[in-house]
């Protein structure tokens, strides 16, 4: 005759949600990582490079449309922070190594036309450390990202559609040391043909120029 | 006690599979298609892209959006789980290169109505009652409906304008005050509140 299975010892309700608690804190805790992460370099950016993006919180600075529409760019955001750089761990990721690294952000906001422009040394918040690179993007649609050397000059080549003049005029004044970069992707629009921001003009004053593809442009209004 | 635990488990399951079968579409069935009244501002989606300028002599371009599901722009919905009834609809979003406006359009059959719904900047966004004609969600504008418009020498059939210059406090401050759409090309004219007027080129 088959008997009935009962446990051996039997739990009052009590005791079992007293068990299952004790089971779940046993579970959490041997979860925690107790070893501390190290730091194994600390990458700072010099001021060669901090120069890179030359403005200040709060500051405004004048633009004029080439039909002549004159505007105000504010910096509304200039931000120095460390932030820490792990290699991707999916599992077992307790006491990884990392490395720190500076990134300065700048915007500058417009209230028309609504642009907003971020600049950002060091890394962007959609990538992780990115070294000798000056990043600049128009309302995160329209992106540019500026290589320099050691000595924080840009470095310019076809390669990178990126062209060094020595001095260009703009509204009758000369600036000297100029980048002429083009943009490296628009977020979403695959079509040549529509209206989009072709290139830029920068230099140690900062922005001097977006250039259009329908050739109209915004530039520094000094 | 554990007895009546499991009673009352299982009542509730009783309980949930009730209310389940009850709402799953009910008696509704068959397909329901956009009104007549409503399909005439079911604009011409080939037009990928809207060019326009400002009073300031500044161009601006609206391309449609294919990052969402507006890349399918008229398909039919269906409505509960048992695949007897589903409901037409048009859609359309466009973003703007250079000050970033988003721009939606959506034609929705209900059973009994149609709605059209317009959302700028994903920040405003009102639903409309064809059949009721009143705005059911949203910051009510002034909407009126009329045979034509001129913008730029170009004229431009069956305009809806929604005018918010009563409730501009209300409004997001990127959401135009006054936009024009063209039931055959779409979007045509809209005002800023700085007064700054985008018109359509071509």
């Amino acid at each position: 005759m088959l008997r009935k299975w009962r446990p051996a010892v039997k739990l009052s309700i009590k005791m079992r949600i007293c068990l299952s608690g004790l089971l779940i804190i046993l579970l959490l805790n041997s979860s925690c990582c107790r070893q501390d992460p190290i730091e194994t370099a600390r990458y700072e950016l010099s001021d060669n490079e901090l120069a890179l993006i030359p403005y200040a919180y709060g500051e405004q600075i004048d633009f004029v449309h080439s039909n002549g529409y004159t505007f105000q760019f504010s910096v509304t955001e200039d931000k120095l922070e460390w932030e820490e750089f792990y290699e991707f761990c999916e599992w077992n990721c307790c006491g990884q190594n990392y490395f720190s690294y500076q990134v300065k952000t700048t915007k500058l906001e417009s209230a028309y036309p609504n642009l907003i422009i971020e600049l950002s040394l060091g890394g962007t918040r959609f990538s992780d450390y990115s070294p000798m690179l000056l990043n600049f993007n128009i309302n995160n649609r329209h992106f540019i990202t500026m290589q320099y050397d050691s000595l924080s000059n840009f470095k310019c080549d076809g390669l990178n559609r990126a062209i060094c003049h020595d001095s260009i005029l703009i509204h009758d004044k000369l600036y000297t040391g100029v980048i002429e970069k083009y943009f490296d992707s628009h977020y979403f629009i695959q079509d040549s043909t529509i209206l989009m921001p072709e290139s830029i003009l920068y230099n140690h004053l900062g922005l001097l120029q977006i250039k259009m593809s329908n050739d109209e442009t915004f530039s520094l209004n000094n | 006690m554990m007895r009546l635990f499991r009673s009352t488990i299982k009542l509730l399951f009783i309980l949930i599979v009730f209310v389940l079968t009850n709402n799953c579409g009910g008696d509704i069935e068959g397909v329901y298609y956009i009104s007549d009244e409503a399909r005439e501002y079911q604009f011409d989606t080939t037009i990928y892209s809207i060019k326009m300028v400002d009073n300031h002599g500044i161009a601006e371009e609206f391309y449609m959006d294919q990052n969402i599901w507006y890349t399918t722009h008229h398909y039919f919905t269906e409505w509960g789980t048992d695949g007897k009834a589903c409901g037409e609809t048009f859609g359309v979003a466009y973003y703007s290169v250079l000050n970033d406006y988003s721009f939606m359009f959506v034609l929705r059959a209900q059973v009994e109505y149609t709605d059209m719904e317009i959302e700028w900047n994903q920040r405003d966004r009102l639903v409309y009652n064809f059949k009721t004609k009143k705005v059911t969600t949203g910051v009510e504008p002034k909407i009126l409906f009329y045979d034509s418009l001129s913008v730029r020498d170009i004229t431009y059939g069956s305009i809806i304008e929604i005018d918010y210059s009563y409730k501009i406090r209300d409004i997001d401050i990127n959401t135009p005050v006054k936009a024009y759409i063209s039931g055959e090309k779409g979007l045509i004219k809209f005002i800023r509140r700085d007064n700054i007027i985008f018109e359509r080129t071509e």
